[in-house]
C-alpha cells in the first residue's frame, strides 16, 4: 500500500526531515483551517477545512503547536530588512490574534440568564472577546505568518 | 508530469534534506491543488503520525513528536472513527467518513484582529538580522498595533 510505505519511507530520514514533514503537513491543515474559519471556503474543501478546523483547535491547540515560521521564509524576510534582497518579491508579514467562539455554548450561557440570542444582539460575544483579546495580547500569542514567498 | 511513489517520498525527503523547501509557500499552493491531492497528503501524514506512535523501538530523541502523535490519534482521529490506518487504506476513504459540513447551520464565530506588514518600509542595515530578531521584532511591533486596533474595537467577527 503506497501510504504506508511513504510512511515507512520518511520514518528512515533524520529527526530534521521527520520534523520538516510535520510542519509541511500542519502548515498545509491551518492553512485550510483558515480558510474554512474565514467563510469563504469553497465547497470542494469544506470536508477537509472543516476536518482541519477541528484537529487545529482539538491537538495543536491542546499541544501549543503555534504557526511555525520556517526557515526559507525567515531567511527571505532577513534579507529584505538587511536589504541584501535581490528580488523585488511583494512578500507580508501577516499578524493576527484570532479566537472562535461556539454559538451553542453561547446560547446555553443566555440561556441561564434568561437572555434570548436576539435579544442579547451579539453583546456576550463582544464581552468575551474583550476578555480572551486581553489576555491573547498580554501574554503575545497572535500568531505570525509569511505570505507571498 | 506522472511521478510514481518512489521519486515522490525522494524528491521530497531530499529537498528537506537539502533545506530548500519553505513549508509556508507549499502549504499554500497545496491548498490551490483539487482536494484528491489534498487528501492524500493529510492520509500520509496520518499514516506517519500512526507509525511513529510509542512503541518499545522507538528511540529517545523521537519521543517528542511521538507523543504527539499518539496524542493526534487518540484525541482526534479515533473520535472520527479511525482506530486503524486499514480505514483510511485507500484514496477517497477519509473523505468518505468525513460528514459533509455543507448545509449544516453555522455554528461558530471567529473573531480576529490582524494587521499586515510589508517587511521592505522596514529596512535596517544598521541591524545583525537573524531568525530571532526577526520574529521578535515583528512580535514587538504586532504587540503594539495589535493592541492599538483592540482598543479602537477594530475586531472582525464571522460566522462560519
Amino acid at each position: 500500500m503506497f501510504t504506508t510505505f511513504a510512511a515507512a519511507e520518511i520514518l528512515k530520514h533524520r529527526r530534521a526531515v521527520q520534523e520538516s514533514f510535520i510542519v509541511l503537513a500542519i502548515s498545509h491543515l491551518q492553512e485550510l483551517s483558515r480558510l474554512y474559519k474565514s467563510g469563504k471556503c469553497p465547497a470542494r474543501l469544506k470536508k477537509l477545512g472543516k476536518f482541519a478546523f477541528d484537529y487545529e483547535r482539538t491537538v495543536l491547540e491542546g499541544a501549543g503547536f503555534a504557526r511555525q515560521i520556517d526557515f526559507k521564509a525567515q531567511e527571505r524576510v532577513m534579507e529584505i530588512l538587511d536589504g541584501t534582497e535581490k528580488k523585488n518579491t511583494p512578500i507580508r508579514v501577516i499578524t493576527t490574534v484570532e479566537y472562535q467562539l461556539d454559538k451553542s455554548e453561547i446560547e446555553l450561557d443566555l440561556e441561564e440568564d434568561g437572555i434570548s440570542l436576539e435579544d442579547d444582539g451579539g453583546n456576550r460575544i463582544r464581552e468575551i472577546a474583550t476578555e480572551v483579546f486581553e489576555y491573547l495580547l498580554e501574554e503575545e500569542m497572535q500568531s505570525i505568518r509569511i505570505v507571498g514567498l | 508530469m506522472k511521478m510514481n511513489h518512489d521519486k515522490f517520498i525522494e524528491a521530497m525527503t531530499n529537498s528537506f534534506e537539502d533545506n530548500r523547501v519553505s513549508t509556508y509557500a507549499v502549504a499554500e499552493a497545496i491548498v490551490r491543488e483539487p482536494v484528491a491531492i489534498q487528501e492524500r497528503l493529510i492520509t500520509l501524514f496520518m499514516h506517519y503520525l500512526y507509525q511513529i506512535k510509542p512503541s518499545v523501538v522507538m528511540p529517545e530523541h523521537m519521543l517528542d513528536l511521538s507523543n504527539f502523535a499518539q496524542a493526534s490519534w487518540e484525541q482526534y482521529f479515533e473520535l472520527l472513527g479511525i482506530s486503524e490506518t486499514s480505514d483510511i487504506g485507500q484514496h477517497g476513504d477519509l473523505l468518505e467518513l468525513l460528514s459533509d459540513p455543507e448545509g449544516a447551520e453555522s455554528g461558530w464565530t471567529n473573531i480576529k484582529i490582524e494587521k499586515e506588514y510589508l517587511p521592505h518600509n522596514y529596512v535596517d542595515e544598521s541591524i545583525a538580522w537573524n531568525k530571532e530578531s526577526v520574529e521578535q521584532f515583528f512580535r514587538e511591533l504586532s504587540t503594539k498595533d495589535l493592541r492599538a486596533m483592540f482598543e479602537k474595537k477594530d475586531i472582525q467577527f464571522n460566522e462560519f
